[in-house]
């Protein structure tokens, strides 16, 4: 499993951007949580977890990523199954019923479920490379999305369901479709829209209703509005009173002015009102963007994301280098993620984007998120590190 | 080669798929590349502009607030016109939690049995509601617990989290939380109104009186400012202000109310509710030259800092928010426009034989009986039904309406409080109105009006024909920067020398018709009426209104009072000359004691 492990196309300069995101991310954790009693050290418990993080990247890379199109299928079929007992027998939390109980502790299936959805679905696409040109290989590939799509949709977890939508289209999008296909699939996907409607759970109603544009009483502006009106039987209160919607559009309006108040440079680490006075919520996790632009301005925030950008693009470079398909697809399914989780992090920042409770790759405080981003990483690395390993032989 | 057969040949040369030359197959999905790539860019561009209007450019920021503020808004402070407080903020915690942080029900368990050993906030109270809304991020789990609490808890979550447990209550969140405190409970209830949840709102918002008027000026968050410019700065105010203000929210309201004056007034209503066993009542004080208001008080009223417990028909400003037939208190308008159109004169006589046709209908007198030659003194001191329809006859009817709208029936006197009504005068071209009409409405039946509008056309007469706008909010003060309330000119009603005429007449009704109304030392003009009450069924047999409404001194007035009461007890008097007039009298005499203006005859003698 581990045999001709070479270090020489590890990619360094990959791992050492992450490893200063994730520095980057402690100090500003320590900066928005140090006024609060409750939370002083979790600074400290996030060094720990990038220390556990660590760990797993490197394991994972020292991996070859080619044993795991063996585990595709039976993974898979694990995780499919997970999510049916979890729909019959799982617990609430929060809302949503995504944890199941094995043996007294509560596990969450979609969080693993996003690598196991990577992997699976960059197996069958890579394996069935020749075929996907007919239309039916594709709809396989798309049912396989849609069926822990549709059971994530459910539990209802609205940011994972966005998050494996956009995973699995990107990268069947990425293995080959031909173009009247995908005028096809958008095509359906419109039909589908009235069905989406007709499901959307009220809360996600009311997360979208606080993000559209108010008038300045709190009134969602009338088109808008009668639009909503038009399509929907009942409106939760944050869609139809100002008040709702204000309350509940606390934690994003504070945190538009954090980032106004940051300007150009920023008022200095630790130094933020917003985030020191604790008007930003979650700060140290959701918001942690926000705390980033008002502390260290637009020039931080931008460098910043140029960072995660980096990651991004270093992480397609690796695809674009794998040896073979199914490691490009990996890779690409792992670019796709950590994009995807920036973009709707920071745009729920800046209210173009619904709150969605998805993390800010490598800086949001949080140990299963930044641990699942190192395995992200490590995966990538397991790619890169097989680089034109064929051409050694 | 074309890419079709490029495709085609790279297909059927590859079995293996891992053998995929790349240079091949790159070229083939160019146009899948620049899509995605075009997709990502498309993303990155919308942060980055977002990012660029909010930071760089700065687009619709608004400035941070001073203090954390999630929960309810602080709120000005509001004192009457000599400093004295009435409404102010006072701080409690509000305990929230996220119920989406309590991952077990055995936690939520613990949480609600230590909120109840520490806040007295019963356990099963708070087990529901943390159940019931699991998927919330924010719930208020005690509107306002004590300071001293409070304190205990945050101490106790300080202990637990030094232990480094993970103990439920480490979730609570404690905010300081204001809430209204009326320090003087029920006085001036109706003026300053209350706050409270509207419908399934989250915060609290004015509702009534000047809480709810100057709910945007008063409240913190969201608030409008001054609307006009500001006249003053803070300092140049009086001393006897500066005792409370100004606040720290900065948003602050001097009323025209006295207290004392407002004292005088909720005691002798409620004196006058003893002696006469009237169901309600109101009395009302006004500056006639400006329109201020120095009193306003209702029967039954309420103390704002237990609104729960409160009648919710006594939560209503009648004064404002209730309307009624006046009776004979309305001929003063009648007077007035017949006086002013020059139909008659003050010492013209006309005849009474007792009834008149008007229209459809008799007019009798309410003794039923006849006078036979009066002028308008003896008219109005007997209270004469059949010589005001005269009055009105004369002025005919598009002139008779045209005085009852100078002198603001109908509309609102548009005073600063929530809740005003207009009142309800029929006018010729309504369907329902008649030429009997005409005749009812000149001794005030047939019409209703609001006491506010009653008070406001009666100190038109005793400012010499200006009909004010009343109002009850003196000064705003917002950030040190003081706005005047400036009296406004709604109108002209009658001219000055119809007022001086006509309140000579009035004087001489104290006199000689309502002698009960009668302060010794002041001349006091002023009418009383006493209105039968409207039912279903014609009007109800012995029940009745009594209204007294006059000002004083008669030369120069200071005060114009109304005092209405609701059906006396019959067996005492259903008559307004032997309830309201005395009560009125109790109210002028005290108000001119409290004012230190010395009788006519010291006054008077002086001036020459």
């Amino acid at each position: 499993m581990f045999t001709r492990i070479n270090w020489r196309h590890f990619d360094w300069l990959l791992f050492l951007v992450v490893l200063l995101l994730s520095s980057i991310g402690v100090a500003l954790i320590y900066s928005a949580t140090r006024n609060s009693p409750d939370l002083v050290d979790y600074w400290q418990r996030q060094v720990n977890f990038i220390l556990i993080g660590l760990v797993v990247l490197f394991f994972v890379a020292m991996v070859d990523y080619r044993q795991l199109s063996l585990l595709a299928i039976p993974a898979f079929l694990l995780f499919v199954a997970s999510l049916v007992a979890v729909y019959f027998f799982g617990e609430a939390q929060g809302g949503s019923r995504s944890w199941i109980n094995i043996g007294g502790t509560l596990v969450q299936p979609t969080e693993a479920g996003k690598f196991l959805l990577i992997i699976f679905l960059s197996w069958y696409l890579s394996w069935f490379r020749d075929s996907l040109h007919r239309l039916p290989y594709l709809l396989v590939a798309l049912l396989f999305l849609l069926a822990p799509l549709a059971l994530v949709y459910v539990q209802p977890d609205f940011g994972m369901t966005i998050t494996y939508a956009f995973m699995g289209s990107v990268l069947i999008l990425a293995a080959g479709v031909r173009y009247r296909h995908l005028m096809f699939l958008g095509g359906g996907a419109l039909l589908a829209l009235p069905l989406f409607a007709a499901t959307l759970q009220g809360y996600m109603l009311a997360r979208l209703c606080i993000f559209l544009p108010t008038d300045e009483e709190g009134h969602i502006i009338p088109p808008i509005l009668n639009l909503l009106r038009a399509a929907f039987d009942t409106l939760p209160t944050e869609c139809i009173q100002p008040e709702a919607n204000t309350a509940a559009s606390y934690n994003v309006d504070q945190a538009l002015i954090a980032i106004g108040n940051g300007g150009l440079t920023g008022l200095g680490w630790t130094q933020g009102t917003q985030n020191q006075l604790l008007f930003l919520r979650v700060r140290h996790t959701d918001f942690i963007f926000s705390v980033i632009a008002e502390e260290l301005g637009m020039i931080g925030a931008s460098l910043i994301l140029l960072l995660l950008l980096f990651v991004v693009w270093r992480v397609l470079r690796i695809a674009e280098r794998a040896p073979d398909q199914f490691g490009k697809l990996l890779a690409t399914g792992v670019a796709a993620l950590i994009f995807f989780q920036i973009v709707v992090n920071v745009g729920m920042n800046l209210k173009i984007m619904p709150v969605t409770g998805l993390t800010l790759p490598f800086i949001s405080y949080g140990g299963s998120s930044l641990i699942s981003m190192m395995f992200a990483i490590g995966l990538a690395e397991s790619v890169a590190m097989r680089h034109r390993k064929i051409e050694f032989f | 080669m074309t890419s079709l057969g490029q495709e085609l040949a790279a297909s059927q040369a590859l079995s293996e798929p891992q053998a995929l030359p790349m240079e091949g197959g790159q070229k083939r999905e160019l146009w899948r590349f620049w899509f995605l790539i075009s997709f990502f860019a498309a993303l990155i561009v919308m942060i980055a502009s977002a990012l660029l209007t909010h930071q760089a450019l700065r687009l619709g920021y608004t400035r941070p607030a001073g203090l954390p503020h999630q929960g309810e808004s602080p709120r000005g402070t509001v004192v009457d016109r000599n400093g004295a407080l009435l409404v102010a903020d006072r701080y409690f915690y509000e305990i929230s939690v996220n119920p989406t942080h309590l991952k077990t029900d055995a936690g939520r368990r613990a949480l609600a049995d230590a909120l109840e050993r520490m806040a007295g906030v019963p356990a099963a109270q708070t087990l529901e509601l943390l159940r019931q809304y699991a998927d919330r991020y924010f719930l208020r789990l005690a509107p306002a617990v004590e300071l001293e609490i409070g304190h205990r808890i945050l101490a106790e979550q300080q202990r637990l989290a030094q232990e480094g447990g993970a103990h439920p209550l480490l979730h609570l969140n404690l905010t300081p939380a204001p809430q209204r405190y009326y320090p003087e409970g029920p006085l001036a209830a109706h003026v300053v109104g209350f706050t409270a949840l509207v419908g399934d709102a989250v915060w609290r918002r004015g509702v009534a009186g000047v809480e709810g008027y100057y709910e945007s000026f008063l409240r913190q968050r969201n608030g409008v400012g001054l609307t006009g410019n500001a006249t003053a700065s803070f300092e140049s105010l009086p001393a006897s202000l500066h005792h409370y203000l100004p606040s720290p929210v900065g948003r602050d309201i001097v009323l025209t109310i006295d207290r004392g004056v407002q004292w005088i007034a909720e005691e002798e209503l409620r004196r006058a509710l003893d002696l006469y066993r009237a169901t309600a009542g109101t009395i009302i004080v006004m500056d006639p030259w400006t329109g201020e208001v120095l009193a306003m008080a209702n029967a039954p009223t309420f103390d704002p800092n237990r609104i729960a417990e409160a009648d919710p028909a006594a939560l209503l400003n009648a004064a404002v928010g209730t309307q009624y037939e006046p009776g004979s208190v309305f001929k003063i308008i009648t007077a007035a426009a017949a006086l002013d159109a020059g139909v008659v004169t003050p010492t013209q006589k006309l005849t009474d034989t007792g009834s008149i046709a008007v229209g459809q209908r008799l007019i009798l007198n309410s003794d039923r009986a006849g006078y036979g030659q009066v002028d308008m003194s003896e008219a109005l001191a007997r209270s004469l039904n059949v010589i005001s329809a005269q009055w009105a006859l004369l002025l005919g009817e598009r002139r008779f309406y045209q005085y009852v709208e100078r002198f603001g029936f109908g509309k609102v006197t548009e005073i600063d409080l929530a809740g005003e009504i207009y009142g309800t005068v029929r006018k010729p071209g309504n369907a329902r109105w008649s030429l009997s009409d005409l005749g009812t409405n000149s001794f005030g039946q047939g019409l209703a009006v609001t006491p506010i509008q009653m008070v406001n056309a009666t100190a038109t007469i005793a400012n010499g024909g200006k009909l004010m706008r009343p109002y009850v909010v003196k000064a705003r003060i917002l950030d040190g920067q003081v706005q005047f309330t400036e009296p406004t000119v709604l109108g002209i009603a009658i001219q000055p020398e119809t007022a001086k005429t006509l309140t000579d007449i009035l004087v001489s009704v104290v006199e000689r018709g309502n002698q009960a109304a009668g302060v010794a030392g002041y001349r006091v003009a002023g009418k009383s009426g006493t209105a039968q009450i409207p039912g279903e069924q014609g009007y109800e047999e012995d029940d009745t209104i009594v209204t007294f409404v006059g000002y004083a001194p008669a030369d120069d007035p200071r005060f114009v009072v109304l005092v209405k009461l609701e059906r006396p007890d019959p067996s005492i008097s259903r008559w307004a000359g032997y309830t309201a007039a005395p009560t009125f009298a109790q109210v002028m005499r005290r108000l001119l004691q409290y004012y230190n203006i010395p009788p006519d005859e010291i006054r008077l003698g002086a001036k020459q």
